[in-house]
């Protein structure tokens, strides 16, 4: 009988560790399967090699913010955006992310959503939807809001440069 | 002359069972028996005479000799408990001669019921050791219970995994393979973060400039 009560118990401490597939987790999963979409997925593991290379990086403030980072994900199309978003607007749990704030940017919906307390929160989802593109990501780690804000200009120089790199490389 | 033969050498060998030939008669026992025309019915006791011919050069089977005669006192149910255990001894042994094989089932049967009574006997000492089998049972249905639940599981979690694998084959599925790609798409996306950030606050300060400008003209 002691062993039966051990073999549960290990089963429920393994559904517990399944349950982390959290509410935008299964989102994710189900557009997935939409040949539409493109997903750019980076893994925990790979943020650990990141936040390696970027220690070595002169560049404190990118080091800054990127070392609490433990996962990313976007998921992108282009078409049917705004039928997307709205989609998404709705499957979002409320009870578990909080809106930071709703933004009309030239023809495009954007949302902020979180989850934890204050201005380090422990996941920020970014909902973008419009004309042309609908956009989803979803950082997890501790992510400073004041930061972020602050490094825009120095993020836009250097994520557009990483950018057309990208574009170079294709 | 046959038959007077045959009844002669049938007299003698009665005395001779009897232990009451002569010296005499035992030699003439002995010539008929060395002799090629042996009466068929006198068979049997030829080994008892041939085997005193010192130049015979087969070893006769003196015991079947033996038993045969008793197996003809044991039809006769004239047969003592002791003979009896000596004809059931020879008959469960190996080496039983050609000619008497066909009586023994008849003493092996009683050696088989003797040995369904040592099988009950090792029964018993089966039963000695069930206890140790019914607590490896339980055993066995832990391990039961364990493998099913694994099994289980291993079924549930490929189901809960199965979206993702689809995905690889349906959407366009981009994973960096190495850190400096990874931070690239990492500060691509903070940057998108930043701007809407930048550009919500600044419609924030807008709205509140707006209402502060409402509330100036409403003064």
């Amino acid at each position: 009988m002691r062993s039966i009560i051990t073999v549960l118990a290990l089963l429920i401490t393994t559904l517990s560790c399944w349950g982390q597939n959290n509410a935008i987790d299964r989102f994710f999963s189900a557009y997935e399967n939409n040949e539409n979409f493109t997903v750019v997925y980076v893994s925990p593991k790979m943020f650990e090699m990141v936040a390696k290379v970027t220690n070595d990086s002169k560049n404190s403030d990118i080091k800054e913010l990127v070392k609490d980072i433990k996962g990313l994900k976007i998921l992108s199309t282009n078409k049917d955006a705004l039928k997307y978003y709205n989609e998404a607007s709705k499957k979002i749990p409320l009870g578990e992310y909080e809106v930071l704030m709703t933004v009309k940017d030239k023809g495009d919906n954007v949302k902020f959503l979180t989850k934890g307390n204050g201005d380090v929160v422990d996941e920020l989802l970014l909902l973008v939807g419009g004309a042309n593109d609908f956009v989803l990501m979803s950082f997890v780690g501790k992510l400073d809001l004041n930061k972020i804000s602050k490094l825009a200009n120095k993020l836009d120089i250097q994520g557009s440069e990483h950018l057309d790199k990208l574009k170079d490389k294709k | 002359m046959r038959t007077m033969d045959t009844l002669y050498i049938e007299t003698l060998l009665e005395k001779f069972w009897n232990a009451e030939t002569t010296d005499q008669e035992e030699a003439t026992l002995k010539e008929y028996f060395n002799q090629d025309a042996v009466d068929p019915v006198f068979e049997y006791a030829k080994p008892f005479f041939v085997v005193m011919d010192e130049s015979a050069e087969i070893v006769p089977d003196l015991t079947a000799s033996v038993m045969h005669k008793l197996l003809e006192k044991y039809y006769q149910a004239e047969t003592t408990l002791e003979e009896e255990s000596i004809l059931k001894a020879y008959f469960t042994q190996e080496s039983i001669s050609e000619e008497l094989k066909p009586h023994a089932p008849i003493f092996r049967s009683f050696e088989m019921v003797a040995h369904v009574e040592m099988k009950k006997g090792l029964s018993i000492d089966h039963l000695k050791t069930k206890p140790t089998r019914i607590i490896s049972l339980t055993w066995v249905k832990v391990a039961a219970a364990a493998v099913f639940f694994v099994v289980g599981g291993y079924f549930v979690m490929q189901h809960a995994n199965q979206p993702e694998v689809k995905t690889m084959a349906k959407a366009r599925y981009i994973e960096p393979d190495n850190p400096e790609e990874a931070l690239e798409y990492t500060l691509k996306a903070l940057a998108m973060v930043s701007r809407k950030y930048k550009k919500g606050e600044a419609q924030l300060l807008e709205g509140m400039r707006t209402i502060n400008e409402a509330k100036g003209a409403g003064n």
